[in-house]
């Protein structure tokens, strides 16, 4: 094949590979959107149940019966609830990054200082004390890379270790070519072994905090249409740094 | 001090779905407000019964009317597109139209103000919510807010 027949085939499966990532984020959409519906249906109608006829259960059945009768209303109203929140978490997943030509050059300071500002009130609550190293201008979708610190604070937030006040430090270190920033904190840490699986969506390691398992999938997600990489570094007790990449320059997405 | 009025309010409910429907009677009858229901299953009825066509010669006209978005053949919002248009003798379009739907999509509640909506209320999701709001909504149609008058 000549040169230019080569950049056509790219060209073509590029292009082809666009559209299969937005036809999958309106799947994706649609799918969250149009499930809620029959959920709704599910907790009402349980809740109906357990409101109109478990007076009827109770003063007929024998007391531990109308105890289990309850534990399974219980179960079912709280698999619902769950439910809904994947369903919103889905949602907000097939959303974010979507394909915007909001890419500019931004000095990531403001990026990250805009993540801070949101979480204000949470990091206040928590004691937490956040250092912002230097930070370079880089070429991204504020909005988008804004929600990528902003779920990595909410993170380490949520996994603080009970035994010290949180620390987070943001620092960021310049490539040839790319970007590399580092969020570490000093909170519960993870298992190295399972560093990849926090990725994938609806995935969770720590199921003593709540959460659907959605926030660090849409990270990826983001970073990845910056052309980058995101991985994390824990140890259990120590704490966790998440490292994410983003492209120096606009050329670089050609 | 309520003022009283001389009939039951009239609600045109347009809804597809059987659990809903239920849902909406039973919260509606908790509300101390007298008032009568019709239920439309599909948009295409939803209007014949307005325009007083076919089986519904003798239908009388919905003071507000509870609107879903997603229906099976005939949108929600074809639907209120369709009312707001109408300018003809009846003047469909100064019915107050309600959306009840379970999206809270934020498209959906631009799209449904667009073509003049009244209001936008996203369906709740436990009976005891659906009984609150039905209950606000029937106050504030007809206790605190007035209707047209039937022409």
């Amino acid at each position: 094949m000549s040169d230019s027949n080569v950049k056509n085939e790219l060209v073509k499966v590029q292009r082809a590979l666009v559209m299969k990532t937005e036809e999958l984020d309106q799947f994706a959409y649609a799918a969250s959107h149009d499930l809620q519906e029959p959920l709704r249906m599910v907790s009402q109608y349980v809740a109906l149940l357990e409101e109109e006829f478990f007076p009827i259960i109770e003063e007929h059945a024998e007391p531990d019966q109308a105890e289990e009768a309850k534990l399974y209303m219980h179960y079912a109203v709280d698999g619902a609830n769950r439910m809904r929140k994947m369903l919103d978490g889905l949602l907000a997943y097939s959303r974010a990054g979507r394909l915007t030509d909001t890419f500019d050059l931004v000095p990531a300071e403001d990026v990250v200082s805009n993540a801070i500002a949101t979480l204000n009130g949470a990091v206040r609550q928590a004691g937490a004390t956040i250092n912002v190293g230097t930070m370079p201008s880089i070429y991204a979708d504020k909005h988008m890379l804004s929600r990528v610190f902003l779920n990595l604070f909410t993170n380490a937030i949520k996994f603080r270790s009970p035994d010290r006040p949180l620390l987070i430090d943001i620092s960021a270190e310049e490539h040839p070519d790319h970007i590399e920033f580092v969020v570490k904190d000093n909170g519960v840490g993870f298992d190295q072994k399972y560093a990849d699986r926090m990725f994938v969506i609806f995935q969770r390691l720590n199921k003593s905090v709540k959460g659907t398992g959605i926030g660090l999938s849409i990270c990826k997600k983001v970073v990845e249409r910056h052309g980058g990489k995101i991985w994390a570094v824990g140890a259990p007790g120590v704490g966790a740094s998440f490292h994410f990449t983003v492209k120096k320059h606009a050329r670089d997405f050609e | 001090m309520t003022t009283i009025a001389p009939r039951p309010a009239r609600i045109l409910l347009v809804e597809d779905n059987p659990g809903d429907v239920l849902l909406a009677k039973k919260a509606l009858a908790k509300s101390p407000i007298p008032h009568e229901l019709h239920v439309a299953t599909t948009g295409e009825d939803a209007i014949e019964f307005m325009r007083r066509e076919g089986e519904h010669a003798d239908a009388w006209r919905p003071d507000i009317v509870l609107l879903d978005l997603n229906l099976p053949t005939m949108s929600g919002q074809e639907v209120l597109r369709e009312v707001k248009q109408d300018d003809s003798v009846s003047e469909l379009r100064i019915i107050p139209v309600v959306i009840l739907t379970s999206s809270p999509a934020e498209e959906d509640v631009l799209r449904s103000y667009r073509l003049h909506a009244n209001s936008y209320l996203q369906k709740p999701i436990n009976p005891t919510e659906f009984t609150r709001l039905a209950n606000t909504l029937m106050s504030y149609w007809f206790e605190v807010g007035q209707t047209p008058p039937s022409p």
